[in-house]
């Protein structure tokens, strides 16, 4: 009986252990956040709920019941959480040479723990670590986390030698949204005067950037236009020492991972390190927040103070009007990057007239059905959703409107109420809301309780699309607003 | 056991066109070694499978990191063990991979590779140089000025005017001024022109024909192909140019019809442009004609997907051509370098080196 309940447990852990190996994977190996998202699953449904105290009740009654209890144990955890696919939809489990040490480490872990139990016949050491895979999980990303960033060091040590090498100026540019679409501006505004390469799309932080520089960085590039990323206090800090920027720039300032950052200022505050090492600022002073740090730093340094309210404004350049189907602020940043850089900004002007267009960031398709199609499945920030919303409000007021969307996440203590008031302004405005998954299905169905739109939940993304097709057809228009990968409930 | 490689991308504006024509390359031949050239000049062995979209960040994922070493018998090496190559297909376009930079690279390590060698390489490269030495064989050329630094006299033809980089082998930079002054402030503000411009004159009414050329197994021309210009002038030209590496993406006539006595011209004067210019493997070569009249404009020695579609009459397969640039390319080195008169003579003779300073 021991030895058929330790093999279970071992095959299950195998199984249990790729899930949460895939949610590692997506949350960019950061320790906790299995635990993290184990929790979010935990609640997501009710049937997830008692699943976990089902198994919890088996290790339970194992010790004061009968040992045979146990057996439950490797049964939920084969299943649980359910929903949570072993396979990705959105992303599958790419095996990476650091992924392979990780899932090494979680099965270091899970052997020595299930011979030591088998040795001292102690089947409290093979059933908890089952029971809590994800723990196990957590414990090898942060043992391997030293590990990781000393393996790191030698790519980060070859492209601080590569920037040290080239003569070249380091634009930087930082923002709770809007980085990647500023940071394409910037390159395309440029590249008719200047050698330009800008890092590619994601690769916002400290490994992305080496491999940025050490891979793309051509040999004679005058401007490497970086984004950068920040998970918490002291990570922009670190980035400047290594790519130290002539010209920081900050886009927007939100919401975006407030539950690592717990208050806005502390946000500000981490995203204005960017301004420590660099020669000129350049800051969108929209925000309120944003206009107290240009003035706060003005008294040090050069600042250049960019505007995007009604018009574009660049402080010492002058004002225009922002193009159709262009991001304001974003184009003002670049446009105060230019200036920053000794370019004038009248020169470059001309180029804005095809900036390039962000996928997945507002924009506006027709499907095979006929009918208009925004896609904002990149944005996470309350801000773009409701100027999303109001592109919809425009594309699509000759016919029926709808608004399909998971909500926004890692909006920390303001997300309930964040995606509350989203689904409240969308039930007013358009005729149908479909609510994607389980993560904000509470707030958004809270929030579109009064609205004249039709509520429709659905399990998961390709549902909804469905639902679009069946519902919906020429002239009327859908907006798709943020997506979540499959490893969120 | 010795195989044959593909070498595509490198720091150059044509980067992305060149992993396309490599891939191409490799989908098409078997056993075949996959080098890409990461934009900021490193080496990686991938998979001959990869797709185009695996290559937008960097190098692909499972990318195997490779140094070059300029010595004999080294060459591609991959944890210590030089690559043993038989021949080396190079699909790089435009920048140093395809301007003589590469192949003096490959000289020095004795490795044997397609198209032509360093110097004819650069002198394809080299719009100035490569119309000067059309001129001197007297082959029909269009007047070709070096854009000076400083103030500059207009050139003894008149406007309109197009304006190329000097070095690059693509069209991406070009530029079509109306008149001197919009050339003299272009040369200024547009960084496709910090290596230096040429100027010459833009012809109205012309058309523009184009042709591939290869000289293995023996020398063979392909079809003619007449890419369309859109009536109306300098913008249209200006779009058809820009179609990024040489398959043009707007319309063309393929094959080209073509009164006899131009397509006899360009059968001759292809063949003398592959002479004078040291041509290899595939070459497209660039004509203007008006009024019945040809001339040489550029010759581009590492063509998009290695101008494969201009194959049609008569048909060659592309495992076929690219089989053929790889044969060729084994068959003997572009460079042979000689010490002769270096047999230590002079060194015996010469005493000690304190003697000489004295």
């Amino acid at each position: 009986m021991f030895w058929l309940l330790a093999m279970a447990c071992a095959a299950v852990s195998v199984l249990a252990g790729l899930r949460w190996l895939r949610v590692a994977q997506r949350e960019h190996y950061l320790p906790g956040s299995a635990s993290t998202f184990a929790d979010r699953w935990r609640r997501s449904s009710l049937l997830n709920f008692v699943l976990d105290l089902v198994s919890l009740f088996g290790i339970v009654a194992m010790l004061i019941l009968d040992a045979r209890w146990a057996v439950i144990v490797p049964v939920v955890a084969a299943l649980w959480p359910i929903g949570l696919s072993l396979k990705g939809r959105t992303s599958p489990l790419a095996w990476t040479d650091r992924l392979r040490r990780l899932a090494i480490t979680v099965a270091a872990i899970l052997i020595s723990a299930f011979t030591a139990g088998a040795l001292l016949d102690l089947a409290l050491l093979i059933v908890v670590p089952v029971h809590l895979v994800y723990v196990v999980v957590d414990i090898s990303l942060w043992v391997l986390a030293p590990y990781e960033k000393r393996l790191g060091a030698k790519w980060v040590e070859k492209a601080a030698a590569t920037l040290r090498s080239m003569d070249l100026d380091v634009v930087a540019i930082t923002g709770s949204y809007g980085k990647t679409t500023t940071k394409n501006y910037v390159a395309h505004l440029l590249a008719g005067t200047k050698r330009v390469v800008a890092s590619p799309a994601s690769f916002n932080n400290r490994m992305g950037l080496a491999r940025a520089i050490n891979e793309n960085l051509t040999p004679g590039t005058e401007v490497f236009v970086a984004e950068m990323g920040t998970y918490g206090p002291g990570e922009i800090a670190e980035l400047c020492e290594w790519i130290p920027p002539k010209v920081g720039a900050i886009v927007a300032i939100g919401p975006v991972h407030l539950e690592r950052f717990k208050t806005l200022e502390n946000i500000v505050r981490s995203k204005a390190e960017i301004l420590e090492r660099a020669e000129i600022g350049v800051i969108c002073v929209d925000h309120p927040l944003l206009a107290q740090v240009a003035e706060d730093r003005a008294a040090t340094k050069e600042i250049v103070e960019v505007s995007a309210g009604n018009r574009i404004a660049v402080s010492g350049a002058g004002v225009m009007d922002v193009p159709d189907g262009v991001f304001g602020a974003n184009l003002a940043v670049a446009l105060g990057i230019c200036r920053a850089l000794g370019v004038d900004p009248d020169e470059v002007i001309a180029r804005a007239a095809d900036l390039p267009t962000a996928e997945h960031r507002q924009s506006v398709t027709t499907g095979v059905a006929g009918f208009t199609i925004i896609d904002d499945t990149f944005n996470s920030n309350p801000a773009g959703a409701r100027s999303a919303l109001e592109l919809l409000t425009e594309v699509g007021a000759q016919g029926r409107t709808a608004v399909i969307t998971p909500g926004m996440v890692e909006l920390g203590p303001v997300q309930y109420e964040e995606n509350r008031a989203f689904a409240e302004e969308s039930a007013s405005r358009v005729d149908h809301l479909v609510i994607v998954g389980r993560t904000n299905r509470k707030p958004l169905r809270e929030g579109s309780a009064h609205g004249k739109a039709s509520v429709t939940v659905v399990a998961s993304r390709d549902e909804a699309v469905e639902w679009a097709r069946a519902n919906l057809g020429v002239g009327d228009a859908v907006l798709y607003e943020n997506d979540l990968p499959d490893h969120y409930p | 056991m010795s195989r044959s490689a593909v070498v595509f991308g490198g720091p150059s504006d044509e980067h992305d066109i060149s992993i396309l024509t490599g891939l191409q390359v490799a989908r098409a031949l078997e056993d075949i070694e996959a080098i890409y050239w990461t934009k900021s000049g490193e080496w990686y062995s991938v998979d001959p499978e990869s797709e185009a979209v695996d290559f937008i960040d960097g190098a692909p994922r499972k990318a195997r990191e490779m140094a070059f070493v300029a010595a004999p018998g080294q060459g591609f090496v991959m944890k210590r063990k030089p690559l043993d190559l038989d021949a080396v297909l190079i699909a790089c376009h435009g920048g140093p991979g395809e301007d003589g930079t590469l192949q003096g690279l490959f000289d020095l390590a004795g490795l044997r590779y397609t198209g032509p060698g360093q110097a004819a390489s650069a002198l394809g490269m080299d719009k100035l140089a490569f119309g000067a030495a059309m001129a001197a064989a007297g082959l029909p050329t269009l007047p070709r000025t070096l854009v000076t630094k400083g103030d500059q006299e207009a050139p003894d033809f008149e406007g309109p005017y197009i304006v190329k980089p000097r070095f690059g082998g693509s069209s991406i930079g070009i530029e079509i001024a109306e008149d001197w002054s919009t050339v003299t402030a272009l040369k200024s503000s547009s960084r496709f022109f910090d290596q230096g411009a040429v100027v010459e004159p833009f012809f109205t009414g012309s058309r523009d024909l184009q042709v591939a050329v290869r000289t293995y197994p023996r020398w063979e021309m392909s079809a003619v192909e007449a890419p369309l210009r859109a009536e109306g002038g300098i913008y249209s030209y200006d779009q058809k140019y820009l179609a990024w590496g040489g398959e043009v993406t707007g319309g063309r006539e393929l094959p080209a019809s073509l009164e006899d006595s131009i397509a006899q011209g360009i059968a001759d004067l292809s063949q003398r442009v592959t002479d004078v210019a040291g041509l290899r493997g595939i070459a497209r070569i660039d004509f203007l004609e008006k009024g019945g009249e040809l001339f040489v404009n550029e010759v581009n020695t590492i063509p998009g997907s290695m101008a494969v579609y201009l194959w049609v009459d008569p048909t060659i397969e592309r495992a076929q051509l690219f089989k053929d640039m790889l044969a060729e390319a084994a068959g003997g080195r572009t460079r042979v370098f000689s010490t002769a008169g270096s047999d230590g003579t002079a060194l015996r003779s010469a005493g000690t080196i304190a003697s000489k300073l004295g």
